[in-house]
């Protein structure tokens, strides 16, 4: 976790998901963040290269959570599900966007996350990272954002960590 | 035509034809110095069967009040009743309250008089205090803490057992991925998932390795993951643990004192056990806000069923029977006893299309409410309300009370329904009813003689005495005064109480019909106010008499009219053979009057045989038969003994084209029939009343005063000539309570009337012959009958050859 910098116009509000379960909060966390702050929402969907690597070796097996069953994953089907998940992403924004005016942008990207997050991150004061299946690419992020000091890093794997992290959101907005 | 010698001694002085009532040693002016009266005229057998079936406590013996309507059966019992139901004590109060063992089957609980409502409040104000009290510990600092505790440990110990496969793998070279669905493991390379290029590069053994590893893992993995529900269970009980201690804590302190208060009633104290075990296991009902969100189907609001429909509907009290407000055992009249009202019904909600229904909305019935004291109920009511008298019967055998519906009752629905724990029955059950209903019952009815041992009999009639008639007159005036109607003065007293003795039919007794006398003081009232009397009269008295009897009397105007116009022939003068003015009584509604019916006889010789014309058309009912059938053995054992009765007659009613029944009219045929035989004409200005026995003596009848004024009234209306009267049986003068103007007629000797003891008087007075030479020439006509009756027999034989039959 980070403080956030007392009294900075803030101008865009970050936000990076990946194909795991919390996403859609945080997204909705982080427009509904950007529409009161009025800040642009720049949401970036990261499709993980490492699952895609993993999905091409042959025997590639997924253990269910929490069912326990073991299935084999190939990399069409892996590409399949990150595009649903990218497309659920987009809608929620979307949807959030014809609410309640909200200047936005969606991107997809795929492979070495934290350099180009970080690109797209550049002038935004928050960043709000919901990567559960991305840790590495989450902890360098963090590394950067330090290395950076230009902007707070809120960062959440589990649903519960996302949940704490909006409440201590809302607080420091009071 | 001048009366005969034989008649005057027969007649009757006009004092005999009415008895009049005195009250003047009574001394009162008006009803209003009389005092109320506690006591029941002429009732002591009703009302000792009453005081006995109270007050004996043994079952069965319930009452069963029988007498005809209006003779104040329910007023007597209910009286009697209240004398008694205030020094008895209060019956308890019954509750129900959800039974949290068996939820279909509501409990019962039994509180002293008048706790009831006070429970049921404070159940409520309990209800309350964990609304508030409950939700308050779960806020508290302590229980967040322990509650974050148990969620970290269980956490923790998942992150740790993963965490722990992750370490291990990473040194084996191996990532463990999250996927969208769950976990993965994938060989690494520099910092990133070996590609699948570059896996296919790796030398064979390098590829199996790898794959062993990841195997062994994977299976790792999965009994790590099987093992996360069992933790979370442990979690979850932990939890619940927790919550149970929490809940406790405001629990135990609010029911502790509320069992404190009824520590006496250890039934209310075991219930509140385990409202307590139930609040600890659902306290997250009471978690919940109050004034939830409505309820929604598909987007559309739906009502809410009840301000009070929620989980917590559980925990009210049904307050059944309660008796915070009387003093005494109960007394309980229940106008419409339907099945429902008399053993209590379980009424049901519409929710969503579906009837439902819980422990409070168990209603009371009859029995309960009078449970402890006493129910009157109207027995014909009960008997034809479907099921009451069952439900009735069955609620008195078996000493309890089971509120169901009918339908469950006979077994006819299985859909789910409520079986409330029966209330334990003590109940003295009067039935008021006329006497028809209490034999029929007594006749048919095997249960009803062990369920209804005390009759308790109403007499319509008491003997009239100087003290009757002043307890009569005490009646009056209670009447008077509950009624609110303008007191009467003596002799209105006095005309009311000679109308009760012409009601009874009987110049000694007087009717008890309390209704008609309450009905005839009202109209009394009407034509006192009329007439702008603060005091009614005996004018306003006879005024409401004849305007009733003038309000009824179409009927009798229409047939007397046919008379004098001749249509139907009722001669009032003049004397014939054969032919003899009977008398009937009419009963239409409430109104009886009698009219003159000409009966004529013809005689010829004949096989003995009297045809009674009426029956052959089947006109006559069995009793008028019987009388025509005895006078057939007067004949035939006074007259001719030794000879066969060799005499054809034939008696009809003439002019009658309905039916005929009784045997008041077996004299008037008598008469008619001698008359014939003798040939001696009848005087027709007379008319004649009495059954007769084989013997020739007269007997008496009913309706004596009514079929004499019918007589007095069309002889009136012709002009009284001073010859004319009636015959009637001489047991029947004690009966006689005629009208003033009838009376004076008499007195003026303007008209007659006639005590007759046997046949031969009537005859006597009918035809102005004697006897012996009336009934010589009766003996000389039938004997020569027989002498003719003989004659043929002896010339036989040519008559039967005349006869034959011509051969084919």
């Amino acid at each position: 976790m980070a403080t956030a910098p007392a009294a900075v116009k803030v101008r865009r509000v970050v936000v990076a998901l990946d194909a795991s379960a919390p996403g859609k909060a945080a997204l909705e966390a982080a427009a509904a963040l950007a529409a009161r702050l009025d800040a642009e929402l720049v949401a970036v969907f990261v499709e993980d290269i490492n699952l895609l690597h993993l999905a091409g070796l042959p025997f590639a097996r997924e253990i269910g959570y929490p069912s326990a069953i073991r299935r084999s994953i190939d990399a069409p089907a892996m590409e399949r599900t990150m595009r649903l998940f990218a497309d659920e992403a987009r809608r929620s924004v979307e949807l959030f966007a014809e609410r309640t005016p909200l200047r936005w942008t969606f991107e997809v990207t795929r492979g070495s996350l934290p350099e180009q997050l970080l690109e797209s991150a550049a002038e935004a004061e928050f960043i709000i990272a919901a990567l559960a299946g991305s840790e590495r690419a989450a902890l360098q992020l963090a590394e950067m954002c330090k290395e950076s000091g230009s902007s707070s890093l809120l960062w959440a794997r589990t649903r519960r960590e996302l949940e704490a992290l909006l409440r201590e959101l809302r607080r420091r907005e009071e | 035509m001048s009366e005969p010698l034989a008649a005057s001694g027969r007649r009757l002085a006009p004092a005999q034809l009415r008895r009049k009532c005195s009250l003047a040693e009574a001394g009162f002016a008006t009803t209003d110095e009389l005092p109320d009266t506690t006591d029941l005229v002429g009732q002591p057998r009703a009302v000792e069967a009453i005081r006995f079936g109270v007050g004996i406590r043994s079952a069965g013996y319930n009452l069963f009040a029988m007498g005809p309507d209006g003779h104040g059966r329910h007023t007597t019992v209910r009286r009697l009743l209240a004398e008694r139901a205030p020094h008895e004590p209060l019956p308890q109060d019954w509750c129900y309250v959800f039974n949290f063992d068996t939820p279909h089957k509501p409990a019962r609980l039994d509180l002293p008089a008048g706790r009831a409502i006070q429970f049921k409040q404070d159940m409520q104000r309990l209800v309350e205090g964990l609304r508030a009290g409950i939700p308050a510990v779960f806020e508290t600092d302590e229980y967040r803490a322990r509650q974050q505790e148990i969620e970290t440990e269980f956490n923790d110990r998942q992150q740790q057992a993963m965490g722990a496969i992750g370490e291990k793998a990473r040194k084996e070279g191996i990532a463990l991925l999250r996927t969208p669905a769950g976990f993965a493991f994938a060989p690494m390379h520099k910092d990133g998932v070996l590609e699948p290029d570059q896996f296919r590069a790796l030398p064979e053994a390098e590829r199996q390795r790898i794959e062993a590893t990841i195997a062994a893992l994977q299976e790792e993995l999965e009994v790590v993951i099987q093992e996360v529900p069992k933790w979370r269970r442990e979690a979850q009980r932990k939890m619940r643990e927790l919550n149970r201690q929490v809940t406790l804590s405001a629990v135990s302190s609010l029911i502790a004192e509320l069992t404190a208060q009824y520590a006496a009633l250890a039934q209310v104290c075991r219930y509140l056990a385990k409202v307590q075990e139930d609040v600890l296991d659902h306290a997250e009902i009471f978690r919940q806000p109050k004034e939830g969100e409505q309820p929604t189907l598909f987007g559309i609001p739906l009502a809410r069923p009840e301000p009070g429909e929620s989980p917590l509907r559980r925990y009210q009290v049904n307050v059944f029977v309660e008796h915070s407000k009387s003093d005494g055992a109960p007394i309980v009249y229940e106008d419409n006893p339907n099945h429902g009202n008399l053993v209590g019904r379980i009424e049901h909600i519409a929710q969503m299309g579906m009837l439902v229904t819980d422990f409070t909305l168990i209603k009371a019935g009859a029995l309960h409410r009078a449970n402890g004291g006493y129910l009157i109920l109207d027995a014909l009511k009960v008997l034809t309300h479907p099921f009451s008298w069952d439900a009735l019967k069955r609620a008195l055998r078996s000493g309890e009370i089971r509120a169901e519906s009918p339908a469950q009752a006979l077994g006819l629905i299985s859909t789910v329904s409520l079986e409330p724990e029966p209330i334990p029955l003590d109940v003295k059950v009067v039935l008021v009813g006329e006497r028809l209903i209490y034999y029929l019952l007594y006749e048919y009815d095997p249960e009803f003689r062990e369920l209804f041992k005390v009759a308790s009999d109403f007499e319509e009639i008491i003997e009239r005495t100087g003290s009757s008639e002043l307890a009569q007159a005490r009646t009056i005036a209670m009447l008077v005064r509950s009624e609110k109607l303008r007191p009467l003065d003596r002799a209105a007293v006095e005309r009311m109480i000679e109308h009760g003795s012409r009601y009874a039919g009987d110049a000694e007794r007087l009717s008890l019909h309390l209704r008609g006398l309450a009905d005839l003081l009202r109209e009394t009232d009407y034509w006192a106010q009329t007439a702008g009397r603060a005091l009614a009269t005996a004018e306003d008295v006879q005024r409401a008499i004849d305007a009733r009897e003038r309000r009824q009397d179409r009927i009798r105007h229409r047939l007397q009219q046919e008379v004098l116009r001749g249509t139907l022939l009722i001669a009032s003068e003049g004397a014939r053979v054969g032919q003899v003015n009977g008398l009937a009584v009419l009963q239409l509604g409430g109104f009886a009057f009698g009219m003159p019916n000409r009966i004529t006889a013809r005689v010829r010789l004949g096989g003995g045989k009297v045809v009674d014309i009426e029956r052959e058309a089947e006109l006559g009912g069995p009793i008028h038969s019987k009388g025509v059938l005895i006078l057939s053995g007067f004949l035939a054992g006074r007259y001719a003994v030794r000879q066969p009765l060799s005499l054809a007659a034939s008696l009809v009613f003439e002019q009658s084209y309905s039916g005929v029944e009784g045997d008041s009219a077996s004299s008037a045929e008598l008469y008619a029939l001698l008359s014939a035989l003798a040939g001696a004409p009848i005087r027709q200005s007379l008319a004649v009343t009495g059954s007769v026995n084989q013997h020739g003596d007269i007997q008496a009848i009913g309706g004596v005063n009514e079929k004499i004024e019918g007589f007095f009234d069309l002889c009136r209306a012709r002009a009284l000539d001073g010859t004319q009267g009636v015959l009637i049986p001489a047991s029947n003068v004690q009966h006689l309570m005629l009208r003033d103007e009838l009376v004076e007629a008499v007195a003026a000797g303007r008209f007659h009337l006639y005590a007759v003891e046997n046949v031969d008087q009537g005859m006597e007075i009918l035809t102005g012959i004697p006897a012996d030479i009336l009934n010589r020439r009766v003996e000389e006509r039938l004997l020569d009958f027989a002498s003719r009756a003989r004659a043929p027999a002896a010339g036989e034989g040519p008559k039967k050859a005349w006869r034959r039959r011509p051969q084919p």
